[in-house]
């Protein structure tokens, strides 16, 4: 089980420094919902396709498309009687900020590793053990997937597959077994996690009763590389937001 | 520190409560991202994240539900390939189990063991509660992004899910409880 959109390429969206896309996703997600940027929320679409064709190729460019065009075909029918003027012009500004959004946050996660993720906001003031519980949680997803399809099987030996003719709230209630054993596996793997944990030294006091950091994060470097990618970030924002000036 | 209430003297360990949410989030991703039910007449699914969410609530406490809720989906939304919406998974799930979890505070550790009835009237007021805080939410920030219309399509799945979310909390928080008493110790 993937636990992440990340694809592995050597583009240079994949070496742009993570805290710089994040900072660009930011700016982008708060551009498309300013008033006065509203023309050019085209063009923010155009530049975001092309970066996602160059960087990743051509065949990721539907991808996004794939998994949100029932709410794009929502808007496009929905829309319109919600506004007596404007219909038109307010249904494509939806249509364009939907996408929008959806192709921002998947540039960003199909371009960076979820580590670097994790260190990025990090970087940003996430507290050490916010860190952890998020790199303990993303270990176990794909563990206790397993976990669940391996007692659901065991489940079905029983029902002979009988769950599969039941209405939505009966397959809710056949399902509960099944549940009650994932939960009550997981929970008694806390102490033994906990355990592990204070072996390596989390939440040991010192002698005089201080706190020892025996476990830490690496840190993203702080470099020239991350300057030229702040700097290159700043310039791109700036362009952006100078559009309505440069067009009147 | 915190201390659990079973047991004031013993403090929870922060090793124990990383643990503990780590794990509970972990979950809470699998039940949204494995266990869908389909809903036939618009061939949807509604996902059981919200069960887990619920139970959650209910046996952890406030805090815990709002940083396994609002984790729990917002990694659910990253690996199902909806990054989208994490940041609105992760703010209005966390608020939603903070709710419930503040409503229900201390049931789980204040009903003696021997007993596994929830009161009603607490469940009711925090699924009422939750659910209102996640379907006005997620109605508002669809709107947002999608308009109002698209938006409102979602509210009758979100309602359902919720309804479900809640029984399915509340039975599944009941049969813990009757195989696994320990589980009453993870409140803090």
């Amino acid at each position: 089980m993937k636990v992440s959109l990340f694809v592995r390429k050597d583009s240079y969206l994949h070496r742009f420094d993570p805290r710089a896309k994040f900072l660009l996703m930011i700016f982008s997600t708060v551009y498309l919902f300013l008033p006065v940027m509203q023309p050019f929320v085209p063009v923010l679409l155009a530049s975001l396709i092309l970066v996602l064709w160059t960087s990743l190729g051509l065949h990721e460019v539907l991808n996004p498309i794939r998994s949100i065009w029932p709410v794009l075909l929502m808007i496009a029918l929905l829309t319109p009687p919600f506004y007596a003027d404007d219909a038109c012009a307010i249904t494509a500004a939806l249509l364009l900020r939907f996408t929008s959004i959806s192709y921002i946050y998947y540039l960003y996660f199909r371009s960076t590793q979820m580590s670097r993720i994790i260190l990025t906001l990090r970087w940003f003031g996430l507290p050490y053990q916010g860190a952890l519980v998020i790199t303990i949680a993303i270990r176990f997803i794909p563990y206790l997937a397993e976990t669940f399809h391996q007692i659901r099987d065991a489940h079905k030996l029983r029902s002979g597959g009988l769950e599969q003719q039941l209405r939505p709230w009966k397959k809710v209630q056949s399902l509960i077994p099944v549940l009650t054993s994932v939960m009550i596996y997981s929970i008694k793997g806390i102490p033994m996690l906990s355990m592990s944990l204070e072996h390596r030294g989390l939440g040991a006091l010192s002698t005089s009763g201080a706190k020892v950091e025996r476990t830490a994060y690496k840190s993203l470097r702080n470099d020239t590389v991350l300057f030229t990618h702040l700097a290159v970030s700043g310039m791109i924002a700036v362009i952006f937001i100078s559009l309505p000036w440069l067009f009147n | 520190m915190g201390t659990n209430r079973k047991n004031p003297d013993h403090p929870v360990r922060p090793a124990y409560r990383i643990s503990s949410i780590a794990i509970l989030t972990a979950v809470t991703a699998v039940f949204t991202l494995l266990v869908r039910i389909p809903i036939a007449p618009t061939r949807g699914y509604i996902n059981l994240g919200d069960v887990a969410i619920y139970f959650v609530a209910f046996t952890m406490g406030p805090v815990s539900a709002l940083i396994t809720a609002g984790l729990g989906t917002g990694l659910a939304d990253i690996i199902a390939g909806y990054p989208q919406w994490a940041l609105i998974s992760f703010f209005i799930h966390g608020i939603q189990g903070f709710t419930a979890g503040a409503i229900m505070r201390r049931v789980i550790t204040d009903t003696p063991d021997h007993l596994l009835i929830l009161p009603p009237l607490r469940v009711l007021a925090a699924g009422l509660a939750g659910s209102a805080i996640m379907v006005l939410f997620y109605y508002l920030a669809g709107a947002a992004m999608a308009g109002f219309g698209a938006a409102a399509v979602e509210i009758p799945g979100n309602i359902l899910q919720n309804v479900i979310g809640v029984f399915g909390g509340v039975l599944l928080t009941k049969a813990v409880l009757r195989a696994y008493p320990p589980v009453r110790e993870l409140y803090w």
